[in-house]
């Protein structure tokens, strides 16, 4: 069976998505970076050899997310594409009639505005982790709660309080404070994910013209609390399809069946067993003093990329 | 014929002349709805539509306009850019019945207000006639505004010289009105100060005996109508022996950036303990409370 | 006195060859780099605008090769910070234990304090003259350059040959000295950038860069917008630059006729080039561009305060916007991504509107 496969590395999660010629979903895996990314490439290859039957042959790869570059190089990807419209094309496809799209993922938040199929306008958070998962990871740390939990213990919250979420520095203070005072867990845990879901809404989707369907996706979307906070701070349903963790990884791979042409880069199944390494040098060649990013494949130099002037990323083979 | 009601938000302007305003337009015959006390509602509100790099002050005047919209004729939005001595408002006065005009549907009242071109008497005929208000009536209605100004802030006068006669400890507050007299906004500061003993004194209660020899050896020449006045009010309430000083800055204020630079150093070179806050909506009550006990503990 | 100046992007290069003309020993100042901004931030008040953090980080190698006087423009007639820059910089930098002057210069001061360079280095008033003139044109070449730069970019066959001629004519400029050697490195860099092969018929988007002069201006604070804009098919428009920022007060009435254009959204003056911004995105949505890029300095008072206007001439003029602002906590990744998408939304958008 001929299949493409997307691959979408972000900062904490690394999301591998497989389709076949009819945009079927056929296999999906999910699961944490753990700040290296060459390696849950690697291992998710891996992976997904040993779930899927023998006679998938990939003939397409797209690849996504911030480690985009990283990861083309390494997979060897027909198709680079930024994470905005990569789930924009994943959440198009699987539900058509979506006008609004709420990400979060480990340290990236964005909002996407799609208008007759197509995105209009779309923001993404900068510099501030708290309108992210890791907010909610290290707060989570700090409570001594998983947080696979938070979204029973937040659900049995009947009255959230308020905890400044600012940023994770400042929420810490907040929230032990509010212990202290005797706020229940669940009435935390709930305010944590209110706290959350307006910084997002007036930071990120500031401006921004939120209209029915809403769908939420992203590693954070899991969080049943976090749907319940979204629903009650902009007062309409918030829709969390099938597919919400991967759905980046997905458009990556429909993106790649729609533009490919002729035979794939794919490197294979093998490269999970390479020996691939990252290495970076700095160029003296001008006051930039950029910090050249080399790839090696089992010793051979494959990418050189991060130079501004573009004296060895010209090098690469196009 | 109904009195007609206009709309004054409590946030940003209204604080640099709390009696004027509403005084001025009840002479003329209106009716006046002050937007509420600032509550946590109309700050989410604020914060919710302004931009999110704007300043907590400006955030929070969104959340008194949005207020008003929709229950009164008029709102009342000046466009204040110069003072008497030519100095200039913060900038961002400038374009403010611009930006509202974008987002409410209630006509805007907006006099333009430089006062070193035009006096504040004629500015307000003119802006008068646009509301079909005779020049004589407006004439009057300035006069006795102008009075009640007057009477309230010789209270405040009085009042400061109790306050510097006491025997607590003295602390200054230095700040610009609307951080300084919206409680909701810095987290009641003042009631905390003199919870914990201390006599909280507003920098601009200090007065300045003569402004122009008081003023003269300021630099750098700020080009703002506060900071000079600050800096110099700062030099006049060190003289009187204060134990500690507190700055209030909103988050995102452009030009406490620049001021703090020089206030910082007045405190330092008398050696008077300084405490820098930065408030925004996400600030707790619990972490100001904790930072103020901590400056007392340093106080002499 | 050994004297360094703020680095600005290309324009370095002229304002080294004037200090240099005007008889001063010039110390040229760090490139603006990662690391320039990083050591910037660290010394600089951190409520502060960016630019006044990265001035600090280019001056403070020029420091250490000897640098004692730091040139610094004190815009007396403008209601934005960079009024305080000389004050501040100064304040900070003897704070940090470096024994250095700042010699402000503004509108009031300008001729006395050029009467006494004179008068210290004994320069001729011809001389004088003749270094604004040459200062004048290189201003005006570079100009020209980083436009043609922004027309081959996206156009030429071959990637990387429009930067090439750009890098090779720029490091040229550094060492012209005279208008006899500007005019034949002139003819000689057009010469170059005609041979770049072209597709003539490939379709271009256009997008105008609007906002805050210095972010605009400098591709060393803005991630080379122009060049990543550029290498991704797309005809950069900026009509903000230093040349037309001296013309905006002459003649007179300039400020009249730009007030003119704006006064439906904003009727008065917001400091920087707030006003500016307005019309230049009234100007690029006349002239069909596919999109408008809004840059500034993180917290940009005149910038922040216009933003909203910009975003309501966005909806009703259906142009799409994107605005960024940039601090030491940008990362160049996320722009990148943001820029990535931001070219996908103006492409769907022309397809969608070729189709009906």
């Amino acid at each position: 069976m001929k299949t493409y496969l997307g691959v979408d590395v972000g900062s904490v999660s690394t999301k591998l998505a497989l389709i076949d010629e009819k945009n079927n979903a056929l296999e999906s895996l999910y699961f944490r970076t753990e700040g290296d990314p060459i390696n849950a490439i690697q291992k998710g290859l891996r992976r997904l050899k040993e779930k899927i039957s023998k006679d998938i042959k990939i003939i397409g790869v797209g690849t996504t997310g911030s480690a985009r570059y990283l990861a083309g190089v390494v997979v060897g990807a027909d198709l680079v594409k930024n994470e905005i419209s990569a789930h924009a094309k994943g959440v198009n496809f699987f539900v058509p009639e979506v006008r609004t799209v709420i990400e979060i993922g480990g340290q990236d938040s964005k909002i996407i505005i799609l208008e007759n199929r197509v995105v209009v306008d779309f923001a993404m958070n900068l510099i501030c982790a708290a309108g992210t998962g890791s907010f909610l990871d290290a707060q989570a740390f700090r409570l001594g709660i998983p947080v696979e939990k938070f979204s029973q213990i937040a659900l049995k919250s009947k009255q959230p309080t308020i905890v400044g979420s600012r940023c994770t520095v400042f929420a810490e203070s907040d929230m032990i404070h509010k212990q202290q005072i005797g706020h229940s867990r669940e009435d935390i845990v709930a305010g944590l994910c209110h706290g959350l879901a307006r910084n997002f809404l007036a930071n990120v989707a500031k401006g921004k013209k939120i209209s029915s369907p809403i769908v939420f996706l992203g590693g954070v979307s899991e969080n049943l609390g976090m749907r319940k906070a979204f629903e009650n701070t902009l007062g309409e349903k918030v829709i969390v399809p099938k597919y919400n963790t991967v759905m980046g990884a997905l458009g990556a791979a429909l993106l790649a069946k729609e533009n490919i042409q002729g035979k794939t880069k794919f490197r294979g199944w093998e490269v999970s067993d390479q020996d691939i390494k990252c290495t970076s040098f700095q160029c003296k060649g001008c006051p930039n003093l950029c910090e050249v990013i080399e790839a090696h494949i089992d010793g051979k130099v494959v990418s050189r990329w991060n130079d501004r002037c573009g004296k060895y990323s010209s090098l690469n083979p196009q | 014929m109904e009195k007609k009601t206009i709309g004054i938000p409590r946030a940003l302007f209204y604080w640099k002349e709390p009696f004027f305003w509403p005084a001025f337009f009840e002479n003329l015959g209106f009716k006046i709805l002050l937007s509420p006390e600032s509550n946590r509602e109309i700050i989410e509100k604020g914060v919710k539509m302004a931009d999110s790099e704007s300043c907590f002050s400006i955030k929070v005047l969104y959340g008194h306009i949005l207020w008003l919209e929709g229950k009164v004729d008029f709102i009342f939005i000046p466009r204040l850019k110069k003072n008497e001595s030519k100095l200039e408002y913060c900038p961002k006065f400038f374009a403010l019945p611009d930006l509202f005009s974008l987002i409410v549907k209630t006509p805007i009242l907006s006099p333009w207000i430089d006062l070193g071109k035009n006096s504040l008497e004629n500015t307000l005929v003119k802006f008068g006639k646009k509301i079909g208000k005779e020049k004589k009536s407006v004439k009057e209605a300035v006069k006795s505004a102008f009075l009640k100004e007057k009477e309230e802030k010789l209270k405040i006068k009085e009042n400061y010289f109790k306050k510097i006669k006491s025997p607590k400890r003295k602390i200054i507050i230095a700040s610009h009105p609307y951080n300084l007299y919206d409680e909701y906004v810095n987290l009641r500061a003042k009631k905390k100060i003199n919870d914990l003993g201390g006599e909280a004194i507003f920098i601009d209660e200090v007065p300045i005996s003569q402004p122009l020899e008081d003023l003269k050896n300021i630099s750098p020449k700020f080009h703002w109508e506060f900071g000079q006045e600050m800096l110099a009010q700062i030099k006049n309430a060190i003289k009187i022996g204060i134990s500690g000083a507190i700055e209030i800055s909103a988050f995102q204020c452009g030009c406490d950036a620049v001021l703090k630079e020089f206030v910082e150093k007045e405190f330092k070179q008398a050696k008077i303990p300084f405490l820098y806050l930065l408030i925004d909506e996400h600030t707790a009550e619990a972490g100001l409370q904790t930072r103020l006990e901590a400056f007392f503990d340093t106080l002499h | 006195m050994k004297i360094t100046f703020a680095d600005w992007g290309n324009y370095t290069i002229a304002f080294g060859s004037l200090f240099q003309k005007l008889g001063f020993e010039f110390i040229f100042p760090e490139k603006t780099n990662p690391r320039v901004i990083e050591e910037g931030a660290k010394l600089s008040p951190e409520l502060f605008c960016f630019p006044l953090k990265v001035n600090i980080g280019n001056y403070l190698p020029a420091i250490k090769r000897g640098a004692d006087t730091i040139v610094m423009w004190e815009n007396i007639g403008g209601s934005c910070r960079m009024r305080y820059y000389w004050v501040i910089q100064e304040k900070v930098l003897r704070e940090a234990g470096f024994k250095v002057k700042v010699l402000n210069f503004n509108s009031q001061n300008l001729l006395s304090k050029i009467r006494e360079i004179q008068k210290s280095n004994q320069i001729s008033s011809w001389q004088l003259l003749g270094a604004v003139r040459f200062f004048f044109k290189e201003i005006n070449f570079i100009e020209k350059l980083e436009e043609k730069a922004q027309y081959f970019r996206p156009r030429e066959k071959e990637r990387g040959q429009a930067d090439q001629v750009l890098n090779e004519t720029l490091k040229k400029l550094t060492q012209t000295t005279n208008l006899k050697e500007l005019s034949e490195l002139k003819k000689e860099s057009w010469q170059k950038f005609s041979e770049i092969k072209i597709d003539g018929n490939k379709e271009v988007l256009k997008v105008g860069i609007i906002g805050e002069i210095y972010t605009v201006v400098d591709g060393g604070v803005n991630f080379d917008l122009d060049k990543k804009l550029g290498t991704m098919g797309l005809n950069v428009h900026r009509k903000l630059n230093l040349t037309q920022h001296l013309k905006g007060g002459f003649p007179p009435w300039n400020e009249w006729l730009l007030q003119r254009k704006v006064n439906s959204y904003l009727k008065t003056t917001v400091g920087g080039h707030g006003r500016q911004a307005i019309e230049e995105m009234l100007d690029y949505s006349k002239k069909g561009f596919d999109g408008v890029i809004h840059l500034l300095p993180f917290g940009c008072m005149p910038e922040i305060t216009v933003r909203p206007i910009l975003q309501k001439i966005s909806q009703e003029k259906e142009l799409p916007f994107l605005s960024i602002s940039l601090d030491e906590q940008t990362a160049e990744v996320g722009m990148q991504t943001r820029l990535e998408a931001f070219v996908d939304l103006m492409k769907s958008k022309q397809q969608l509107t070729a189709n009906s």
